[in-house]
C-alpha cells in the first residue's frame, strides 16, 4: 500500500496517485509544460511578454530595479537634452556609448584577447583550416588535369563564356 | 578620441571594485551589469546586453536616435549592427520557433525526397522515335531528285 502519494511506476499503475482524476498523465509522469516552456525562446527568437513570468510579478524589488535604471535614463536624457537645446550647440553631440562600442569592437580587442585552448582551436579550424584545405585542393584538383592532358585522355571543354 | 582612458572599454573585471567603476562607465547598475566570460575572445569588460533585436523595442517611446531606437548613452549591445531593424529580427512569433523548423523541414524533406523518387524512376506517356514526313525527308537530306526515294512506313498491320 502505498501511503505517501508516490507512484509506483511498475505496481501501482492502475492506482492513481492522490488528487490525480484521470488516466490520461502517465502515473509518474512530469507536470505538463507551462506555456512559456512550451514557447522555447532561442537565440532567434524571444518569449513575448504575455508568457514571460516576469511581466505579471510586482515585487518591490523588481520596482526598485525599474526606478534605478530610470533615474539612469532620466539622467542621460537630461544630458541629452541640454546639450541638444543649448543656443550654441556643439557641432557634433558625441555619444560616448558609441565610441566606447566602436572602440570595444575594434582596438580593444587585441589588448584582450588571451591564446586559449577554445580560442586557438577556432583560430586553427577557421583561419588556417580553409587555407591548408583549399591549397590541396586545387593541387590536387591541378595535378590530375596535368596528368589526364599528358596522357592526352582530357577533353577540352568548348564554352564561349 | 578626446574620452580619457576610464571612459573606454577596458580588460576584463576581476575585483568587485572593478566591476562596479565598468558599470558605472557604461551607466549602467552594477546588479545589471555582466561582463562577456573572460574566455580570451577579445570582449574586454564590455557588457553583455539581452540579445534581443530593436524591432522588440518599443515604438511609441521617444527614443533620442528614433529609427534605430536608441537612447543618447545608453548601452549598445556588441552586435548592435546586426540587431538594427533593417537586419535580425527576435521579436517573437505567434508559432513557437521550434515547430515551424519542424514544419518546414517535413516539407523541405518531402519535396526533396518525391523530386530524387522522380529522377530515380521517371514517368511520362509513351514515347516513340519522331517520325517525318515526305519520305523520311528524303529531299531535305541531300537524296538525289531524279531517283526515286526509298518508301519509308512507319507502321505494321
Amino acid at each position: 500500500m502505498t501511503a505517501g502519494g508516490a507512484p509506483a511506476a511498475a505496481r501501482g499503475r492502475h492506482r492513481l496517485p492522490r488528487g490525480q482524476r484521470s488516466v490520461s498523465k502517465m502515473a509518474a509522469g512530469p507536470p505538463a509544460p507551462t506555456a512559456a516552456e512550451a514557447y522555447r525562446p532561442n537565440r532567434f527568437v524571444s518569449l513575448p511578454a504575455e508568457l514571460d513570468p516576469d511581466t505579471h510579478d510586482a515585487s518591490p524589488e523588481k520596482r526598485r530595479a525599474q526606478a534605478e535604471r530610470l533615474a539612469i535614463r532620466a539622467r542621460l536624457k537630461r544630458q541629452y537634452q541640454l546639450q541638444l537645446n543649448n543656443p550654441n550647440p556643439p557641432a557634433v553631440i558625441e555619444d560616448p556609448a558609441l565610441i566606447r562600442w566602436a572602440y570595444a569592437r575594434t582596438q580593444n580587442v587585441y589588448p584582450t584577447f588571451r591564446p586559449t585552448p577554445k580560442t586557438s582551436f577556432l583560430g586553427v579550424v577557421f583561419a588556417i583550416g580553409p587555407l591548408l584545405f583549399w591549397a590541396a585542393a586545387f593541387k590536387i584538383d591541378r595535378d590530375r588535369k596535368e596528368k589526364l592532358i599528358r596522357e592526352g585522355k582530357y577533353q577540352r571543354p568548348f564554352s564561349l563564356f | 578620441s578626446e574620452l580619457s582612458k576610464d571612459l573606454m572599454p577596458g580588460p576584463y573585471p576581476r575585483t568587485p571594485e572593478e566591476r562596479a567603476a565598468a558599470a558605472k562607465k557604461y551607466n549602467m547598475r552594477v546588479e545589471d551589469y555582466e561582463p562577456y566570460p573572460d574566455d580570451g575572445f577579445g570582449y574586454g569588460d564590455y557588457p553583455k546586453l539581452p540579445d534581443k533585436s530593436f524591432h522588440e523595442r518599443d515604438p511609441w517611446y521617444q527614443w533620442d536616435q528614433p529609427d534605430v531606437r536608441h537612447n543618447w548613452g545608453e548601452p549598445m549591445h556588441w552586435d548592435f549592427d546586426m540587431y538594427i531593424r533593417n537586419r535580425v529580427d527576435t521579436s517573437p512569433t505567434p508559432v513557437p520557433w521550434h515547430t515551424m523548423r519542424k514544419h518546414f523541414l517535413i516539407f523541405l524533406s518531402t519535396m526533396l525526397i518525391m523530386f530524387g523518387l522522380g529522377e530515380i524512376y521517371p514517368s511520362y506517356r509513351p514515347v516513340g522515335p519522331k517520325q517525318y514526313p515526305f519520305n523520311d525527308l528524303y529531299l531535305e537530306r541531300g537524296g538525289d531528285p531524279n531517283k526515286e526515294p526509298p518508301v519509308v512506313t512507319h507502321y505494321e498491320i
